[in-house]
C-alpha cells in the first residue's frame, strides 16, 4: 500500500482541506476505477477527516463506486426525450437480453443528446435513433456493434 | 495555393466544425480529420501542378443549434456555402473538391458536387435560423471556445473592462435591474435584486457561484454556453464579482459535462494568463479570482443550499431557508449563486442596452431565453428567442413540428419538477407566470414534445420515481412521500387496486399536495408538480390505464 499510496499523495498539490474530499475521491476512483476500502481509509487520513464523513459522501453521490466496474459498460438514456423515442421498449429488452458478466448496464437520467433519441451508448461509442418498436432489428444492430444479445431472454 | 490552416486571417472559404458534446457523440472528430486530410491532399496535388484556388480556413466552433442533424459543418464562401448535417466521407470528398477545384472549372462539375451534397444541406432560410434571437449565443458557432484569442476578437470580456472603467458596482448592479433579468434556473427572482442584497451585507469576504449543475432531464442549454462561449460566462462571473463586491467565484459544474469541464478549465488558464483573473484584474484596482468544481452526480445539488453543501465537500442535503445563501452562503459568508444562463447573459445585456433588452419580452418576462427542444420534434437542438413568443410558434414553427406519423399531444416544460402543456394550450406565451397560471413552470428551458403515442401516467411515473432515487432522504415528505406516490401510481395502473380506481385517484392526489406543501427543498416541493398537473389536465388518461386492466 505504501507504494499506492506515494502514488496517490501526488495527486493532491496545495494544502488538504475538506473542501478537497469530493476532488480527491474523483480523482482516486479515476485512477482505481472504482472506491475500495483501503482507498477510502486513504482520504480520511489524507484530509484529517473521519472515515464516517468520507464513507457518508462517498455513499451520496452517484459518480461514486463502490464496487469494481465491468470490463464494458452500455449506457442507457433514460431522459425524458429518449423515453418518449421508445427508451422504454430498449430498456426492457436489454433487461431480458442482456446478461453477460462483463458487460454493465448503467441507466442514464439525461446524456444530452436528445437529438438522437433514442440512444445508448457501448463503451462510449453512441449509437442513436435506434428502432426500439422492432426488437429484431435493434438486436441485429447491437449485435454488429459488439454487445452479446440472448434471443428473447433465453440462452438459445 | 491552399492554405489549410486553423487561424488563417481573411480566407476565401471558412468550414466551421461543431464539436460540441451532440456532434462530437455523433462523430464529429472523425469529420474534421477527413477534412483536414482531404486539405493536405489536395493542398501537396495543387502545389505540384502550380494551380491558384481558394484559401480555406478550417475552425473548431461551440453549438450551432441543430443538435438532432449532427454532426453539423457550416461552410462560409464559396460555391458548396450552406450548413451541412451529416455529411458521408464521400460527401466530404465531394465538398473538398468543389472547394479545391480551380476556379476555371467547369460548371458542371460543381452543379453535380452540389447535387450529392444537397440532401444533407440545411436551409439557412429554416424558421430553425430565422427566428432566433441570439444576443447570449451571439458567438456560439463562431468561434473557437478553446482560443481566448478568438474569445477577445468577438469582444469578449470588453464590458468588464467597460463597468471596472465607468461605472460604480452599484450602478452595473442598477443596469442588470434595469434590464429585467430574471434568475434563468428555474425560479425566475429578479437578479437585480439578487445582487443588491448580496451587496447590502456588510461581511467579507463574499463569493460568487455560477451554477452549472444542470441536471433536468432534456436540458443542456447551460452546457451549450460552458462548452461554446466560456469566456462569456467568466466575463458575466467577473461582472458579478465586481458589482457585489467579492473577490472569488466558484463555477459548479456536474460530472456529466466533461468536455464543459475541459474547456472551462482551459479558459480560467487563459485568463488567468492574460491577467483576467488575479490580484488585479487587467491592470485594475479590483482581484477576482475563479476555481472550477465538479459535481459528483446529484440532482439535488443544483438546489442551492445543497450546491453549498457540494463546494463545501459534504453530502448534498439542502437546508431551510432563511439564512439565505446572500446572507450566510459559502463557508457562511455572503454568496451570490446565479444559474450559467443568467451570468452569461449579464456581458450580452451591457452590449446590447438594459433598456434595448428589456424592451424584448411580455408581461414580467424580459429579454431572450435560451432553450432546448427535443422529444417528438423534428428540429431539436438549442434556441435563443424572444420571451413572450407562443409555445406554438417555439414547437411548430422553429421546432418544425412532430415527426411525421406522430402528432403533439403536450409539451413538457420544466423537467421533472415542472409540467405539461397540453396541445390544446399551444398559444401561452412564453412567460415565467404565463407558465405557472397553466399549472406548470417554464424552468430552465429544457421543452420536450410529447407525441400522442407516449402515455401521460407512465411519463409522469418516470418522473416520479427519478426523483425518489434523487431525493437526499433528509426529509421524510419527499423521502417517504415520492416513494409511496411511485407504488400508489404502479397499483393504479394495474387496476387500482381494490377500492378502484377512483379511490385510488383521490389517495394519491391527496398525498401529492402533502408532499408538494411540507417537502423542505424545491425537488420534494416540485417533485408532484407533473402529477397534480396532469391529473387536472389529462385525467381521463390515469382512469383509462387504470380500467384497461381491471377485472
Amino acid at each position: 500500500m505504501a507504494e499506492e499510496d506515494d502514488q496517490l499523495n501526488r495527486l493532491t498539490p496545495g494544502s488538504p482541506g475538506a473542501d478537497q474530499l469530493i476532488e480527491l475521491l474523483q480523482r482516486v476512483q479515476q485512477q482505481r476505477g472504482w472506491l475500495d476500502q483501503t482507498s477510502l481509509a486513504w482520504v480520511a487520513q489524507r484530509l484529517a477527516l473521519s472515515p464516517s464523513r468520507v464513507v457518508g459522501v462517498a455513499s451520496f453521490y452517484h459518480q461514486f463506486r463502490r464496487t469494481p466496474p465491468a470490463p464494458h459498460t452500455c449506457r442507457l438514456c433514460q431522459g425524458t426525450a429518449c423515453v418518449v423515442q421508445g427508451g422504454w421498449e430498449l430498456r426492457r429488452q436489454l433487461n431480458e437480453e442482456l446478461s453477460v458478466s462483463d458487460w454493465e448496464l448503467s441507466l442514464e437520467s439525461c446524456l444530452g443528446v436528445c437529438g438522437q433519441a433514442p440512444l445508448l451508448l457501448l463503451d462510449g461509442v453512441l449509437v442513436g435513433r435506434l428502432p426500439s418498436h422492432d426488437r429484431q432489428a435493434v438486436r441485429s444492430e447491437l449485435q454488429r456493434r459488439g454487445l452479446p444479445l440472448r434471443v428473447g431472454g433465453r440462452t438459445p | 495555393m491552399t492554405v489549410c490552416n486553423d487561424h488563417g486571417k481573411a480566407a476565401d472559404v471558412r468550414l466551421r466544425c461543431c464539436l460540441a458534446t451532440s456532434c462530437r457523440l455523433q462523430g464529429a472528430e472523425a469529420l474534421l480529420e477527413t477534412l483536414r486530410e482531404g486539405c493536405r491532399q489536395a493542398d501537396s496535388v495543387r502545389n505540384g501542378q502550380g494551380k491558384q484556388g481558394r484559401t480555406l480556413e478550417i475552425r473548431r466552433v461551440g453549438c450551432l443549434g441543430l443538435c438532432g442533424r449532427g454532426p453539423l459543418l457550416a461552410v462560409d464562401g464559396g460555391p458548396g456555402q450552406g450548413l451541412y448535417g451529416a455529411l458521408s466521407p464521400e460527401q466530404v470528398a465531394s465538398l473538398l473538391a468543389l472547394l479545391n477545384a480551380d476556379t476555371a472549372t467547369g460548371a458542371e462539375s460543381h452543379q453535380a458536387a452540389l447535387l450529392t451534397l444537397q440532401p444533407q444541406r440545411l436551409d439557412p432560410e429554416l424558421p430553425f435560423f430565422r427566428q432566433q434571437r441570439p444576443l447570449l449565443l451571439q458567438h456560439c458557432g463562431w468561434i473557437d471556445p478553446e482560443q481566448i484569442d478568438a474569445a477577445l476578437a468577438a469582444g469578449t470580456y470588453q464590458q468588464l473592462l467597460r463597468c471596472l472603467d465607468h461605472h460604480t458596482p452599484a450602478e452595473v448592479r442598477q443596469m442588470v435591474g434595469r434590464s429585467g433579468l430574471r434568475g434563468r434556473g428555474g425560479a425566475g427572482f429578479p437578479t437585480g435584486l439578487k445582487w443588491d442584497r448580496v451587496a447590502a451585507e456588510p461581511a467579507q469576504p463574499r463569493f460568487v457561484v455560477a451554477n452549472g449543475d444542470e441536471g433536468d432531464p432534456g436540458a443542456f442549454m447551460d452546457r451549450t454556453v460552458m462548452e461554446s462561449d466560456p469566456h462569456r460566462l467568466l466575463e458575466g462571473l467577473l461582472i458579478a464579482g465586481y458589482a457585489v463586491g467579492a473577490s472569488r467565484g466558484v463555477v459548479f459544474v456536474r460530472a456529466e459535462y466533461p468536455l464543459a469541464v475541459a474547456r472551462l478549465r482551459r479558459a480560467i488558464g487563459e485568463a488567468e494568463a492574460r491577467g483576467l483573473l488575479g490580484e488585479a484584474v487587467a491592470g485594475r484596482r479590483f482581484g477576482f479570482r475563479i476555481s472550477l468544481r465538479v459535481g459528483a452526480g446529484a440532482y439535488v445539488c443544483g438546489e442551492e443550499t445543497a450546491l453549498i453543501a457540494a463546494i463545501e465537500g459534504r453530502r448534498g442535503l439542502p437546508h431551510p431557508r432563511p439564512p439565505y445563501p446572500a446572507q450566510r452562503g459559502l463557508w457562511q459568508q455572503p454568496t451570490l449563486i446565479n444559474n450559467v444562463e443568467t451570468l452569461a447573459a449579464v456581458p450580452a445585456i451591457l452590449a446590447f442596452g438594459p433598456e434595448a433588452y428589456a424592451a424584448i419580452g411580455h408581461g414580467r418576462s424580459r429579454g431572450t431565453k435560451v432553450l432546448s427542444l427535443s422529444g417528438a420534434i423534428l428540429h431539436g437542438g438549442v434556441v435563443e428567442v424572444p420571451l413572450g413568443i407562443s409555445l406554438r410558434e417555439l414547437v411548430e414553427t422553429i421546432g418544425a413540428g412532430a415527426p411525421e406519423g406522430q402528432r403533439i399531444k403536450a409539451v413538457q416544460t420544466g423537467g421533472p419538477t415542472g409540467g405539461f402543456i397540453a396541445a390544446s394550450d399551444l398559444d401561452t406565451p412564453l412567460d415565467y407566470e404565463a407558465f405557472a397560471a397553466r399549472g406548470s413552470a417554464l424552468g430552465s428551458g429544457g421543452l420536450v414534445v410529447i407525441g400522442d403515442q407516449t402515455s401521460i401516467p407512465e411519463l409522469v411515473l418516470h418522473g416520479l420515481r427519478f426523483c425518489a432515487s434523487e431525493s437526499c432522504g433528509q426529509c421524510v415528505p419527499c423521502r417517504a412521500g415520492t416513494r409511496t406516490l411511485v407504488t400508489l401510481l404502479e397499483q393504479l395502473q394495474a387496476g387500482g387496486g381494490d377500492r378502484g380506481a377512483a379511490h385510488a385517484l383521490a389517495q394519491i392526489e391527496e398525498l401529492a399536495a402533502m408532499v408538494g406543501s411540507a417537502s423542505l427543498c424545491g425537488l420534494g416541493q416540485g417533485a408532484v408538480n407533473p402529477l397534480l398537473n396532469s391529473l387536472n389536465r389529462f385525467r381521463s388518461e390515469y382512469s383509462a390505464a387504470a380500467e384497461e386492466v381491471a377485472p
